[in-house]
Order: structure tokens, then sequence, then C-alpha cells
């Protein structure tokens, strides 16, 4: 990183790509009903908690996976707020322009639809400043890829950061869909253990080829053991964002432990299919 | 610290950190506060318009608990001073709480002629 501070033109494209990436993955939310009913059947606790998660996955993305990657944790925070600011502001203009937020409504109604949309805006920000610098100037690029031998050579904590930042982009899509429960009660035991094998097997199939197409030579990331390993964390990681997404929207209250499980399962193929590419972020 | 920010990164550092934290702030205090209480729905009756093959009675419904209702079921009786009564019904599908919807319903006969009688109510709902 330079010493001296980056000129402002620079700080624009730096948000402009943000701002793509983030519309680029909030988009489909943005045009999904459940998502603006969330806003007002959430209980405001729940929202609060919402904010501080998501902020904990962007300071962790920013730290492993940042354009920044010596950056302090100040530095980091920094970030993380303007990310998390600008998906506020994203999110409530884009409501706002398609008439789903009406300033005249109460607040407390307003504000729930923004933050809802809002989080999921900043973590596209985040991603997307990120991955659209590559080749872009080769000052940045070149940053890239110090980064990539340096200290930051991948390790588990980021691995586990990226892959929850790449399930909850992946599994917000669908979370909040009302096919969600009926995919988990209408579909028998078997097809249920099918479907989980075959996410292990996505996840390892995007484990295995992600890891050819980073960084160079490091074969000890392709023994059958690390694939093993980067598949098992690929899973973990999308069966615990699963259920906090579905948790988040009020899937888990009240159903009998069975029905949470096959709902956990059903969110679970999308989410490993984003934990396992969360990978190639880093690279 | 390393890197340093230029005046753009600090005004969004700021309003950004800003907004968040007043957000954050201001969800915490509702949940601390919020009492959940069972929608209360009043319903109002005003404008009645003659439409094409009768008249049209707009019909408001106002939420005045603290949790939103869903499938708010409202119909309106007619009774005419003399015949049967009519009625109409239409559904609200989400209404949050302190927050007031509209809809219209529709009668063959006049509801301002003599002696007629309109009311309404709320059928029923379910708490999200």
């Amino acid at each position: 990183v330079s010493e001296k501070a980056e000129d402002v033109s620079c700080t624009i494209r730096q948000y402009a790509r943000g701002l793509t990436g983030g519309l680029m993955f909030s988009l489909p939310l943005l045009y999904t009903m459940e998502m603006w009913w969330a806003g007002f059947l959430t209980h405001p606790g729940r929202l609060a908690l919402l904010i501080v998660v998501t902020f904990v996955l962007l300071l962790g993305y920013n730290r492993f996976a940042g354009l920044r990657s010596d950056a302090t944790w100040f530095g980091v925070a920094f970030d993380s707020f303007e990310e998390m600011g600008l998906g506020l502001v994203v999110s409530a203009a884009v409501l706002t322009l398609l008439g789903r937020v009406d300033w005249g409504d109460p607040l407390a109604e307003n504000v729930g639809r923004v933050v809802v949309e809002g989080m999921l805006v900043s973590i596209g920000i985040s991603v997307g400043a990120t991955q659209f610098t590559r080749n872009e100037d080769s000052e940045e690029a070149g940053m890239d890829d110090e980064d990539a031998e340096n200290s930051c050579a991948p390790n588990q904590m980021g691995h586990i950061v990226t892959a929850a930042c790449g399930a909850v982009l992946f599994a917000a899509n669908v979370g909040p869909t009302d096919e969600i429960p009926t995919l988990a009660f209408e579909m028998s035991l078997a097809r249920l253990l099918l479907l989980a094998v075959l996410s292990l097997g996505l996840g390892g199939m995007i484990v295995y080829f992600s890891d050819f197409s980073g960084s160079p030579t490091q074969p000890e990331h392709r023994t059958p053991f690390a694939i093993a390993t980067g598949t098992m964390m690929s899973y973990a990681v999308a069966l615990l964002v699963s259920t906090g997404v579905l948790y988040f929207f009020g899937r888990l209250d009240h159903v009998p432990p069975t029905a949470a499980l096959a709902q956990i399962v059903v969110l679970a193929f999308p989410a490993v299919l984003g934990s396992a590419a969360g990978r190639l972020l880093l690279q | 610290m390393k890197e340093q920010r230029n005046w753009l990164e600090w005004t969004v550092f700021l309003l950004g950190g800003g907004l968040v934290c007043s957000v954050l702030g201001y969800l915490i205090y509702l949940a601390l506060t919020v009492q959940l209480v069972p929608p209360q729905i009043e319903v109002k009756l005003k404008d009645i318009v003659a439409c094409p093959g009768g008249y049209q009675v707009k019909v408001f419904a106002l939420n005045r608990g603290s949790q939103t209702a869903e499938g708010v079921e409202i119909e309106v009786s007619l009774k005419p001073s003399e015949g049967d009564e009519e009625r109409s019904a239409f559904t609200i599908d989400f209404l949050p709480e302190n927050t007031e919807e509209a809809g219209w319903v529709t009668f063959s006969l006049d509801p301002q002629a003599r002696g007629s009688e309109l009311q309404a109510r709320v059928l029923g709902f379910k708490v999200p």
C-alpha cells in the first residue's frame, strides 16, 4: 500500500467497482417480495444482530481477502464502515426508487427494509471492490500477487471467512423464499440425503479445481487429505450459514428439529456452491 | 497506522460509520422498548362513488397494534331498507403496525339510498 494517500479519482473508481459488485450480488433480493416483508416481520433485535454479524463478516473479509492485506485492524474497520454505510445508502436509494420504501410510513418499518437489503449490498460491495480490481492497474494487481505469496498465503481462518461470505451471497438469494420450506417438507428422506451427498460432491469438485486456477504451484494443497478437509470445511460453513439465514428469516421458529434440518440441507446446496467458490476469492 | 486516507474516504467513513451506528442504536432501542401488542384493526368507510355496474366504497384499515397482521379479511355488508343483504369482501396481504391500507368493495345497490345501512368488520387475520 502506498505511503501517500491515494488520490481521489482512484477512490472514486474503487467505490464504483464496489457499487457494481454490491448491486450485482444483491439485485435479485432487491426485487424479492419476501425481502420487503422481512423488513417489518423481523424483530428489531434480530435486525440488530444481523448488522453485527454482517460487520464481523466484513471485518474478516477485509482482513483476509481485502485490498490491503497488511492493513491494521483500524484500517479494516475503516473499510468495513465505509462499505456498510454505502450499502445502507444504496439499499435505501434503490428501494425508494422502486417504491418499496415510502418515507411517509412508520420509520421502524422503513429502517427494517433498508437494513435487511443493505447488509447484503454491503457484502457485495466488499467482494466487488476486491474482485473487480484484478488486472485493472498494474500497481494494484502487483499488490495482489504480493498478497498471495506473502503472509496471507490463505490460512484456515481466511478460508473460513471467505467461504462464509460466498455462502451468504448464495444462500441469502434463495433463503427468504417460500420455496425452501416447500422443498424441505415435500422431499423424502432419501432425496434429502442424496442432496446432501451431491452438495458434498460439488463442494469437493470446486475445491479441487479452485486450487488449479489460482496461485501457481502449491502441491500440498492438492493432496486427497487437503481436498477432503477443504470439502468438509466448505460444507460445514454452508450448513452454518444456512442455519443462520433460515433463523434470521424466522424459518426455524416453532418447527420440529427434523423440519429445521430438512430446510438447512435444502439451503446448504446453494450455500455450498458459494462457500466452496469462496476460496477462489482469496487467490 | 500505515495507510493514509484522503478526504473522500474520510467523509464516507464518517458518514457511513455514523449511519451504521445510529441505525444499530435505533434498532437496539426498538428491541428493548417494543411491546408486542396483537394487531388491533380499525376499519373506516369513506368515499362512495358510482361505478360501472353499481357502486364502490373505499375502505381504510388501520392497525393500532404493534404486530403485523397477515391476510386481513375485511367484509362490508349493505342492508338495504328492503330486500336481501349484500356482502362484499377483500383481503390485505400484510398490514404492519401503525399502517393504513385502503381497498374497495363494490355493491350493486346504492349504499347512499334512504334506509340503507353499511357495516364493515374484520373477519380475521393471522400474525406471521
